[in-house]
């Protein structure tokens, strides 16, 4: 059963209001079109620029879409009353990259965690806010002493545990992570995913993960969205995307990962050299053309739409099922 | 095996309102001529530090120490001394581009600037020798790339002229900071083939710290582990993947996502890096170790060699035995 869908998203921002015009820029997310299912992980992966935040923004009720619709459990989350509202925003949370950045300074750990049971759960009494709280610090492995410290006393590891527990409070369905371990260090990292896959064990929350890093995604999805210049150009099942990748850029993305091995396989071969001199902006025609090695003069002609191809695959290329 | 810079005994000490915080202590290491050199490390393990601290460049209270280079100790030099070898005869490449880049010059002005501090030729002859260079960073069009300013260019472009920048010269030594942890994994694999290129056409020296043990799989032919402002392990690549000495370098590799590993095959390192504010008595890793010993908190252990090419500092294996 799918927790949350988006339709056809396409999104945009405006750009400051402005006394004489209004400017319109270009759409940052085109025809996009995701499922997440309950208790399970759906990854978005893509460069920077490539719209996955913005994606996410949406997802959580914080960026209307020009077109297109999300729902959450059957319902429209643009289209619903200012209390059932609430209702799913207090379902949905969210973890940001920057873990010392998305939490106040002035707050200790014990009013972090409190704010959104204050927010969304006012009914409850100060014991059972307490309990509460002291689960939430028990669950992502912090202790009762750190309640009373500030957030600039923790290293980004744990900053990232407080990010966390704020999070996972009031026990949502889905849980969006935004890079979460992108500014971590290395050794922290691992300890951040193991946490996150533990806690989704627990609760059976789904996550929306977003990263640019393939190995992490590979480790934690269950299924892929690849984005490139805000498409989506693959689409499916963790081990399909990555054993038989049918979109070329999938496919360049997960051979330019430098992977910690010797000797090095390179399986780079032919990739097209990008961002190489100015770059030259194609207008129509598929949006991968300037970098793809697999082009024809097909291409030039439209965007192919993501399309079946194979169960639960869907790739943006016309040749997919037939590269080489 | 010649070396090209020959480090022994460097610390380094910042004075902060908490104290002082010992960032790099009592670190030898040798860096070979000709080759490339990884050095890989997490956040605060003193692997930038030790470079910045020996040109000059860091904010440390105190540096002391040897760092020989090309027969000269770098840490006895001056101002102006340094001035003259800085640029010349070794270069940087930093983490991020965008910062390292003077956002009020364009390009252009930013390579001959470069140019003109170090060699005496005119502007024309000046011009042409960047104009060729940006063609050997794979820029192409140079004219109109010169004229730009850096906010104009993506993060791979500005990339390509700090590398354009780091090689004009024809340094012989290249210290390449983090040099793709800014960029995108399709640009960085990119960056990555221009720097081996590079090395290989000029057979320069290159220093690449980084944290990433995939880029030094890549690019590297020696590998330095630090941690906690020492050397755990030194490797030849080639055998560094396949026969990890050092716990740390082990714990670091099982903690890394690999495309061919599922959940369970994934160990994090317990605990966190220690904080250099006090003297750590015996190995520094032994609170995170699993194969923690009595005389690992009491006693530090020294590098010493435990297979051919491979030095690591550990008690697991026989001190003395070097």
């Amino acid at each position: 059963m799918s927790v949350l869908s988006a339709n056809e998203v396409f999104l945009r921002y405006d750009s400051a209001p402005s006394m004489f015009k209004k400017v319109q820029l270009d759409d940052v997310v085109m025809h996009a079109s995701l499922r997440v299912e309950a208790g399970k992980t759906l990854a978005i992966v893509g460069e920077s620029g490539s719209g996955k935040t913005t994606l996410a923004r949406s997802i959580m009720g914080l960026l209307k879409p020009r077109r297109g619709s999300i729902f959450f459990e059957n319902e429209n989350i643009y289209n619903v009353s200012p209390l059932f509202k609430k209702y799913i925003q207090s379902q949905m949370q969210m973890v940001f990259q920057d873990p010392l950045a998305s939490l106040n300074p002035m707050m200790n750990v014990r009013e972090i965690l409190e704010e959104p049971l204050l927010t969304h759960r006012y009914l409850l009494k100060e014991s059972e806010r307490n309990q509460k709280v002291s689960d939430a610090v028990d669950k992502v492995g912090l202790t009762a002493a750190d309640l009373q410290r500030y957030p600039h006393t923790f290293s980004g590891g744990q900053c990232q545990r407080i990010a966390i527990a704020r999070a996972i409070i009031l026990e949502p369905k889905i849980l969006v992570c935004d890079e979460p371990v992108s500014a971590l260090d290395v050794s922290v990292q691992a300890q951040i995913l193991k946490l996150l896959l533990e806690l989704q064990q627990q609760m059976g929350m789904a996550l929306v993960f977003i990263s640019h890093n393939l190995a992490v995604v590979k480790l934690m999805a269950h299924s892929v969205s690849v984005m490139y210049k805000g498409r989506i150009l693959e689409q499916g099942d963790t081990d399909k995307i990555f054993s038989a990748p049918q979109h070329p850029y999938t496919r360049d993305l997960i051979a330019a990962v430098p992977v910690p091995m010797y000797p090095v396989v390179h399986n780079n071969k032919g990739r097209l050299p990008f961002d190489v001199g100015l770059q030259v902006v194609c207008t129509n025609g598929c949006i991968y053309l300037d970098r793809c090695r697999y082009r024809k003069n097909v291409c030039q002609l439209s965007q192919p739409p993501l399309e079946d191809c194979g169960a639960n695959h869907k790739s943006a290329c016309i040749f997919a099922n037939k590269l080489l | 095996m010649e070396s090209i810079l020959n480090i022994q005994d460097l610390n380094v000490h910042f004075r902060t309102t908490n104290g002082q915080i010992q960032a790099v202590r009592r670190l030898n290491l040798f860096i070979p001529k000709n080759k490339i050199t990884g050095v890989v490390g997490e956040s605060g393990s003193g692997k930038t530090q030790t470079f910045l601290s020996l040109f000059g460049l860091s904010q440390a209270s105190q540096v002391s120490g040897k760092a020989e280079f090309n027969g000269v100790d770098l840490l006895s030099l001056s101002k102006s001394e340094l001035n003259k070898i800085r640029g010349r005869d070794i270069s940087f490449v930093f983490q991020d581009p965008m910062s390292a880049l003077n956002p009020y010059m364009n390009v252009g002005a930013q390579i001959l600037e470069t140019i003109l501090a170090h060699q005496s030729l005119s502007k024309p002859q000046a011009v042409h020798l960047a104009e060729e260079l940006l063609l050997s960073v794979k820029m192409n069009d140079p004219r109109a790339v010169m004229k730009k300013y850096p906010h104009q260019l993506s993060g791979g472009q500005q990339q390509r002229i700090i590398v354009a920048m780091a090689i004009v010269n024809e340094p012989k030594l290249i210290i390449a900071d983090e040099p793709t942890t800014a960029l995108d994994v399709s640009i960085q694999a990119e960056i990555l083939e221009l720097i081996q290129d590079i090395h290989k056409s000029h057979s320069t020296s290159i220093v690449l710290i980084t944290h990433d043990l995939g880029v030094v799989a890549q690019l590297c032919d020696y590998v330095t582990v630090m941690y906690a402002g020492q050397i755990v392990e030194q490797s030849i690549t080639s055998q560094f993947f396949s026969n990890l000495k050092h716990p740390y370098s082990q714990a670091l590799m099982a903690s890394v996502p690999k495309f061919d590993m599922n959940q369970d095959d994934l160990f994090p390192i317990p605990g966190q890096p220690p904080v250099l504010d006090h003297e750590i008595k015996g190995c520094p890793f032994a609170p995170r170790c699993p194969h923690v010993m009595a005389v690992c908190t009491v006693k530090e252990p020294s590098m010493i060699s435990v297979a051919p090419n491979i030095m690591a500092a550990c008690h697991l294996y026989p001190q003395g035995a070097s």
